[in-house]
């Protein structure tokens, strides 16, 4: 056994499951004795992972390590390379700003603690996976700890939008497993790198053995991107992300459906299908405009987050689908900043309308006067989503319209960006203005034993100024945190590929000041009784349970004739 | 004949999950789809021998491909994994609203969020 490669594979799933497992031993301990230690075991054991890889991932190269040493094309092979990497990291820093916010509250025991880590240990094994059948298998194992984080109220809002995840992501997982059984039937190989030379190697032969190979892509793709929560497959996530306890909404949104993509990015990375990726530029534009459309009408202020995650995974997405060394960059980069900026909105309006006991945006009003960091912390974040420059947000957007300078799909994503502006500057509503009497009533009597000692409640705040930190770096270190991830990705010898970016231009600046302020004058017209009556009568034509069902049975047959076409 | 079965299954659950509104009608029908899933692996298995794949010296030739089985093992356990949680949560629903009806839940959800 080769120690310096094998240990950290190794331990980056051992750390979280030993966590898990500690934190359900706690069942039968206090609370001291498990809820630091799991926490410190995954923390520091993820940590040293990484810091043990680096000398080989920093060098364009990887490490894996396969279970029980069979062959690649159809044995369990897990590795690290430069995109695990930084994902790994970004979920540990959402993943410890989660863990802090949630030991605020005393009604978070062993069997919460255990979901969490076993949603953080199969995170890690969606990274490190190489493998359709294995990736099916940590899909279902951290989609089960989701089902279970979201219901953790045991409100029945939050078990039916449980249930309703629960539904729609196994009927997604099915297509996805047809797609497996077309490509096992047409490569004999699992894994992606075996498969991709299978079809490759077989490519001209006929076009039967073509179309099959669309078919399977095309479904692969679409279980998948129910997961990411693209339209129209993203039903499930605004009531799911709203219906959580507001730390797992952060996880959820932060990282949770960032990990497909990721997935999907492994799946196309030897594979060679261009007009698939074509169409997933225009799905991501279309599902950026539609998730914003729905969000500003939103009046519940968690569901309004959750609408702006399936909007901010359609520029991912559109990056996504561009690709090559401007895309695929441009998309990691936004899936880190989104991750900062989501987890950071999740964390501080969570916060603040658990405590007020209300999500109603249109009602809230002069929170930010009771918590003036997490106000401070949400406008670095708000700023950050609409594009505010010098924030992450900003120069995620101009890496994003880099890569789609030439399509025009882009102007999709244009009219989004001014959506969301809008959309925030209503959100911030919540913290100015006057206070209204039953809202500052149960701040006061906020329910003391929900509280534990002090050193817990300052402990958030830690998690807060630490992403709030990693937004503005990420605005003002652009170039710097850009190379470092085409160095992840493509190695030190490929520093001449990358392109001389203009991050802070006029025409840039004068685009974001734009939007934003075409989008403030759509948030006065969203708040005014004109307003509020449209988007009254916009929010009655959601679709139920039925009619998200058939959403994504129809746009997987949809996704699977376009596959069988175009291959 | 073999795949005729799989596509009956599949339509079955379909069906099952697609139309009507009780939500144990939906699990079933997801637990059928589950199943249709499994049979097609196995059966694609099958296709290539007939002998159970263990190698007792100089009759490789016709055997069952293993692998599907022991994928479908693992799929087998995770579909029992995810029915179980959803008839939790399909009780735990039937308890806290009296009704199994997808249209009647969604009402009672918007009632008590409004």
């Amino acid at each position: 056994m080769n120690l310096q490669s094998e240990l950290p594979v190794l331990l980056l799933l051992f750390a979280p499951l030993t966590a898990a497992i500690l934190s359900l031993a706690g069942k039968f301990v206090p609370r001291r004795y498990y809820i630091t230690p799991s926490f410190l075991i995954w923390l520091l054991g993820s940590v040293y992972a990484l810091y043990a890889s680096t000398p080989l991932i920093f060098n364009g190269g990887s490490l894996g390590y396969s279970i029980g040493g069979w062959e690649e094309a159809y044995g369990i092979s897990l590795s690290i390379d430069g995109l695990t990497w930084i994902a790994t990291l970004t979920d540990i820093l959402i993943g410890s700003a989660a863990w802090l916010a949630s030991r605020r509250y005393k009604r978070f025991g062993a069997v919460f603690y255990f979901f969490f880590f076993m949603a953080l240990f199969s995170l890690q094994g969606v990274l490190c996976s190489r493998d359709i059948f294995n990736l099916f298998v940590w899909f279902e194992v951290l989609s089960l700890s989701s089902f279970l984080l979201i219901s953790y109220d045991r409100s029945l809002h939050s078990q039916l939008a449980a249930l309703r995840y629960l539904l729609i992501s196994s009927l997604s997982i099915i297509f996805f497993l047809f797609g497996v059984w077309v490509l096992y039937r047409l490569t004999g190989a699992l894994a992606l790198g075996p498969i991709a030379e299978g079809l490759e190697a077989s490519n001209s032969q006929s076009p039967e053995f073509s179309r099959s190979a669309g078919l399977a892509l095309a479904l692969i793709t679409a279980g998948i991107l129910t997961r990411a929560a693209i339209t129209p497959f993203h039903t499930w996530l605004p009531d799911a992300h709203a219906a959580a306890p507001y730390p797992v909404s952060a996880l959820l949104s932060g990282f949770v459906i960032k990990a497909p993509m990721l997935a999907m990015w492994r799946l196309f990375e030897h594979i060679q299908f261009p007009m698939l990726m074509n169409g997933l530029v225009w799905l991501g534009g279309v599902c950026a405009l539609w998730g914003v459309a729905a969000a500003m009408v939103q009046g519940d202020a968690k569901k309004l987050l959750g609408y702006h995650s399936v909007s901010q995974m359609g520029y991912i997405l559109a990056a996504f689908g561009i690709g090559g060394v401007i895309g695929g960059p441009a998309a990691l980069f936004y899936i880190i900043a989104h991750a900062l900026f989501k987890s950071l909105l999740f964390l501080t309006v969570g916060h603040v309308t658990t405590r007020a006991g209300s999500r109603n945006v249109y009602k809230l009003r002069g929170l930010g006067r009771f918590f003036p960091l997490y106000t401070a912390a949400f406008l670095i974040a708000a700023g950050a989503i609409s594009g505010l420059p010098f924030l992450a947000g900003f120069t995620g957007k101009v890496l994003v319209s880099k890569a789609l300078s030439s399509h025009y799909a882009y102007y999709l994503l244009l009219a989004a960006g001014v959506g969301t502006a809008a959309s925030f500057v209503k959100l911030s509503f919540i913290f100015f203005g006057k206070t209204s009497g039953e809202h500052i009533v149960a701040l006061e009597s906020f329910p003391q034993d929900n509280r534990t000692h002090t050193r817990a409640r300052v402990a958030p705040n830690l998690g807060l100024i630490l992403i709030s930190a990693g937004c503005i770096a990420m605005g003002v270190f652009p170039n710097q945190i850009h190379q470092f991830i085409l160095m992840l990705l493509y190695g030190r010898r490929q520093f001449s590929l990358s392109p001389e970016i203009g991050w802070y231009t006029t025409s840039s600046l004068l685009k974001a000041v734009l939007s934003i302020g075409i989008g403030v004058l759509i948030a006065f017209f969203l708040l005014s009784t004109h307003g509020k009556t449209i988007s009254h009568q916009v929010r009655h034509l959601r679709v139920g349970l039925n009619g998200s069902l058939r959403l994504l049975v129809g746009g997987s047959i949809a996704v699977m004739l376009f596959g069988i076409i175009t291959y | 004949m073999d795949k005729l079965l799989v596509v009956i299954l599949l339509c079955i659950g379909l069906w099952g999950i697609l139309a009507g509104r009780s939500l144990i009608r939906k699990i079933i029908g997801l637990s059928i789809l589950n199943s249709s899933v499994v049979i097609l692996f196995i059966l694609s298995g099958r296709l290539d021998g007939v002998r159970a794949p263990i190698l007792t010296g100089g009759q490789s030739g016709m055997i069952v491909d293993p692998i599907p089985q022991a994928l479908m093992l693992t799929a087998i356990v995770v579909g029992l994994s995810v029915t179980a949680v959803a008839l939790i949560l399909a009780v735990k629903i039937y308890r806290s609203c009296g009704s199994l009806n997808i249209d009647e839940i969604e009402e009672s959800v918007d009632e008590s969020s409004e």
